[in-house]
């Protein structure tokens, strides 16, 4: 590869998308930056600098002429799709082995993060059976009333999943959308209280558990034991505002409903 | 607990784990594995808690299982151990202080405080659990081509 500043500038352009890709869909900062610093290095850049953020990354490359290549990329909307951030590494260490050609990466890549994503019915299934499961886990013995709490828990993910995913394509803020998605405890709250039967308990716990920040806290521990404590950091007061927006919902919506209706917790 | 209860808890945990995969888009590849891995270390869990009663044992042996597990089908897939260790950790959460929220005021005090508490204890066992593994792994783990 020679050393033209063209040349440097579309090596940082392809590192950027790929450090890009990965932080918009819950990889690790040390990732995006691993994965960024792979590239330009098997370009034979080696003099690469990259810092990366949860809300953004700065990538310089160095040309052979002595001159520098700056770019930075905000990042402002982050989902979970771990099957992007596979791929995106899967690519880059493919052209670190040869196998592939600048342009080709740059091209792989583009169509990646243009990729359709599954459907929002299918994604909320899956969160309703996950969460139905989960709730079977909890129920300590087998019953006519377990039955009820796995359809309540079902009913509610999907209700949730499928609102939240919504209020994303919209941009909503991130504490928005867990916050609409933890009213589930009001159908879960008003379906135990008025029928008198299942476990209000066993219901939120299960029906909480897509919404729970799970990735952002082993991001953030994964992030903070590899030296990157800025990002930890950030990440851990993510994590804390999720969980304090599942918490507070939960406790105003079914406090009211259970106190007026009964409820079986 | 009869061996039957522990097959249903570990098939229950495996479907969990499976469809909660799904639902975070991991490739369908590793997949199983760390749905096995997931109900594997619930296992763990089920076995320590209900034989000794001790829950934080038995929690911290799960999570410590869990991120073992998946650095080493990380390294065989050669994939990001995230993949591996999200359906699997998801399930040992306790979250247990959540509903109790919903609790009467009067009543939920009590409750509530020796149940955050004790979520708190486990929300430290599990980034300990993680913590110890990446530590490990950063310091004694070959950095090999292509591993993670």
């Amino acid at each position: 590869m020679n050393g033209t500043p063209e040349t440097a500038s579309r090596l940082a352009d392809t590192a950027m998308l790929a450090a890009v890709i990965i932080l918009e869909n819950g990889g690790e900062t040390f990732r995006a930056e691993e994965t960024a610093v792979r590239i330009c290095r098997a370009a034979g850049k080696p003099e690469t600098e990259v810092i990366a953020l949860p809300t953004g990354i700065f990538i310089t490359v160095r040309s052979e002429s002595g001159s520098s290549v700056s770019s930075v990329a905000r990042i402002k909307e982050r989902a979970m799709n771990l099957c992007r951030v596979e791929r995106a590494n899967a690519y880059s260490r493919e052209f670190d082995s040869g196998r592939m050609s600048l342009e080709e990466l740059n091209a792989k890549l583009t169509a990646l993060r243009h990729s359709t994503l599954a459907s929002r019915p299918v994604v909320a299934l899956f969160a309703g059976i996950s969460s139905a499961m989960f709730t079977l886990l909890f129920e300590p013995s087998l019953s006519l009333s377990v039955l009820f709490d796995i359809a309540v828990t079902f009913i509610c993910t999907f209700a949730a999943e499928y609102i939240c995913t919504v209020s994303r394509l919209r941009s909503t803020h991130q504490f928005t959308v867990t916050f609409i998605g933890s009213a589930i405890g009001v159908i879960a709250a008003l379906a135990t209280g008025i029928s008198g039967i299942g476990n209000l308990g066993c219901i939120i716990i299960g029906a909480i558990t897509p919404l729970l920040p799970g990735v952002s806290l082993t991001n953030a521990i994964r992030d903070t034991v590899m030296g990157d404590i800025v990002s930890g950091t950030a990440r851990l007061a993510e994590t804390v505002i999720i969980a304090i927006a599942i918490a507070r919902r939960c406790r105003y919506r079914t406090c009211r409903i259970c106190q007026h209706y009964g409820g079986a917790l | 607990m009869n061996i039957i209860m522990y097959l249903r808890d570990v098939a229950v945990c495996f479907f969990a784990a499976f469809f909660y995969g799904r639902f975070m888009s991991v490739p369908v590849k590793p997949l199983i594995p760390s749905s096995l891995s997931a109900a594997f270390s619930y296992l763990v869990y089920r076995i320590i808690f209900v034989e000794s009663g001790h829950e934080l044992i038995g929690f911290l042996s799960a999570a410590l299982t869990v991120s073992f597990v998946s650095e080493i089908l990380a390294r065989i897939y050669k994939m990001p151990a995230t993949i591996f260790v999200m359906p699997g950790i998801t399930r040992l959460s306790r979250g247990r202080s959540v509903p109790l929220h919903a609790l009467p005021r009067q009543k939920r005090y009590r409750r509530l405080s020796l149940d955050r508490s004790a979520d708190a204890v486990h929300l430290r066992h599990h980034a300990v659990a993680i913590a110890v593994v990446n530590a490990l792994r950063a310091d004694f783990g070959k950095r090999e081509k292509g591993s993670q």
